[in-house]
């Protein structure tokens, strides 16, 4: 994996379809709970995810800038969706579609933060590969983590504003499976 | 016996072991079913954020734990998405589906129904949308015609205010006609007076002429002591012949003067018809014009009228879309009675 010279052209490996790999945090991303699904893709026990801050599984050919996208998304108190390439103990990459909210007590209060990862679309993966591996090129002329993640955040929102739309309409626009139209049947 | 007394016995070492065991797990197990019946309540109640964790993966309690979490995660992920889209769909925002991979049997039945009905408020919204903007030209179309419609109205006002002008000037106009008839008729009058005093004159120079012959006969009586009287009476015989002479022409000029005066009676007569005819015509437009108004402030009316409703129907069409009034489901909830 570390001597490949291309992003995202490692070993990989995929779940079912009708699964859903589930995980919840706290306020600060430390894992509170895992699914059956996240224990077997992930390749730890629950043991050693729950309690672990959730870059255990992180990928290093992940831009930053999704992730401080991701982060501020949930803060304000809003759903987002990711494209993200994970990596189970052994050093294995996956690729998920990632939906993160923000999870309430009966009181309204937050209290932690809840993913749901499905199987990524094919058609989008494409486009998505693509998009990481610009962003990751202008995130490693930086040296510093934070400048890194704001460059390429910088450039992110200037790709959308290049094609005259938001996030959320863009990661949904960016697979035909996840348009309206394609979920009424 | 023996061998039964033997078995027996070490029956009774196998039960001991087992008793003694059972000694010590039940109170954990008693403790661990506790505490997923107390997440399962709490699930009960709503909060679908309790899960069980710890309890293993590989012996059956372990199982069943994973297989509660399975149902908890199931109903966690329907109500998240669900809420999520119907939320976007009441920001007029049609791209975000309930995705339905990963959702099960009744669940994903579930979204596709909500999801259609997301699909019928994108189309309604659609209409909306085109409406609004066909409904915001038509307020603009309609803006223009009030604003003609005022014009044309103030200019027929004019015409209108012209019109009547002309008829009334028409009017004067036959006034100064009858005026001019009435002058001519007295002019008519005094010269058929003039025409008598010729004739007076004419009739006092016949018998001028008259008594002229009757002097100079006498004249003649008289001999040579008339003869003066004679030549008198000859020189009034011709001035009574001179003014018998010139009342004849003025009596030929006033007839001539009498011909053409009924000439120019005749065709003011005429030029009065004419007169009148315009006026007639002047009256009636003006009456046209007057009802013209009428009519175009009348639409005038009706045309603002009609603005202001597009307007009405331009400004409800375009709150619809306004995203500030928008439910917030995150602060929504039913307090439980
Ligand atoms: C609910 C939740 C789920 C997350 N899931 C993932 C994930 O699947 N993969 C991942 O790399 N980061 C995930 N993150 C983000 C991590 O917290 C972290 O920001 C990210 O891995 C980047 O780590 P780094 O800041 O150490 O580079 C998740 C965060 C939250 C709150």
């Amino acid at each position: 994996m570390q001597n490949s010279t291309s992003a995202f052209s490692g070993r990989e490996k995929s779940f079912a379809e009708n699964e859903i790999i589930v995980s919840k945090t706290d306020l600060n991303g430390i894992i509170t709970y895992v699914n059956d699904v996240f224990i077997r893709v992930s390749g730890f026990s629950e043991r050693q995810l729950l309690g672990a801050p959730h870059n255990i599984i992180r990928h290093p050919d992940m831009p930053r800038c999704v992730f401080k996208l991701l982060w501020e998304t949930i803060q304000r108190g809003q759903e987002i969706f990711a494209y993200v390439l994970n990596r189970s103990k052994d050093g294995t990459g996956y690729w998920v579609f990632a939906h993160v909210t923000p999870s309430y007590d009966l009181q309204r209060r937050q209290i932690g933060y809840h993913s749901n990862r499905r199987v990524p679309y094919p058609d989008a993966l494409k486009s998505v590969k693509e998009i990481y591996t610009s962003l990751l090129a202008e995130e490693k002329k930086h040296s510093k983590n934070r400048e890194a993640a704001e460059a390429g955040h910088a450039l992110l929102l200037e790709m959308l504003a290049s094609h005259q739309t938001d996030y959320s309409k863009f990661v949904f626009g960016l697979s035909r499976h996840t348009r309206l139209e394609a979920s009424t049947t | 016996m023996s061998v039964k007394y033997q078995t027996s016995g070490r029956t009774s070492k196998v039960s001991i072991f087992w008793r003694q065991l059972w000694r010590t797990l039940r109170p954990r197990l008693r403790s661990r079913t506790a505490e997923v019946t107390a997440i399962c309540r709490r699930v009960a109640e709503g909060d679908l954020e309790a899960r069980i964790t710890g309890m293993g993966t590989r012996t059956n309690f372990g199982k069943m734990c994973q297989a509660i979490n399975q149902a908890f995660d199931m109903s966690d992920s329907f109500v998240r998405e669900a809420a999520a889209a119907m939320e976007n769909c009441s920001r007029d925002r049609f791209h975000r589906p309930i995705l339905l991979r990963g959702l099960k049997g009744a669940y994903q039945q579930s979204a596709v129904v909500i999801n259609t009905a997301g699909l019928k408020m994108k189309e309604h919204n659609d209409n909306i949308v085109f409406v609004r903007a066909q409904a915001a030209e038509n307020a603009q179309s309609v803006c223009r015609v009030a604003a003609a419609c005022e014009e044309l109205s103030a200019t027929t006002t004019e015409i209108s205010g012209q019109t009547s002008d002309a008829a009334n000037t028409a009017r004067n106009a036959v006034a100064g006609m009858t005026e001019i008839t009435d002058t001519l008729q007295e002019l008519t009058t005094a010269v058929s007076k003039i025409d008598r005093v010729v004739e007076v004159i004419n009739n006092v120079a016949m018998q001028t002429n008259l008594l002229a012959l009757n002097a100079s006969i006498e004249a003649a009586h008289a001999g040579e002591q008339g003869k003066g009287f004679a030549v008198v009476a000859s020189e009034v015989k011709s001035l009574a012949t001179e003014t018998h002479k010139a009342t004849d022409e003025i009596s030929a000029e006033m007839k001539h003067m009498q011909a053409t005066m009924a000439q120019v009676t005749e065709l003011i007569a005429k030029i009065r018809t004419t007169i009148e005819g315009v006026h007639d015509t002047t009256s009636s437009i003006a009456i046209s014009i007057r009802e013209q108004v009428q009519a175009t402030t009348e639409i005038s009316n009706t045309i603002t009228e009609v603005s202001n409703n597009s307007e009405e129907v331009s400004q409800r069409i375009s709150q619809s879309n306004d995203e500030t009034d928008v439910v917030d489901f995150s602060k929504q909830t039913e307090t439980a009675a």
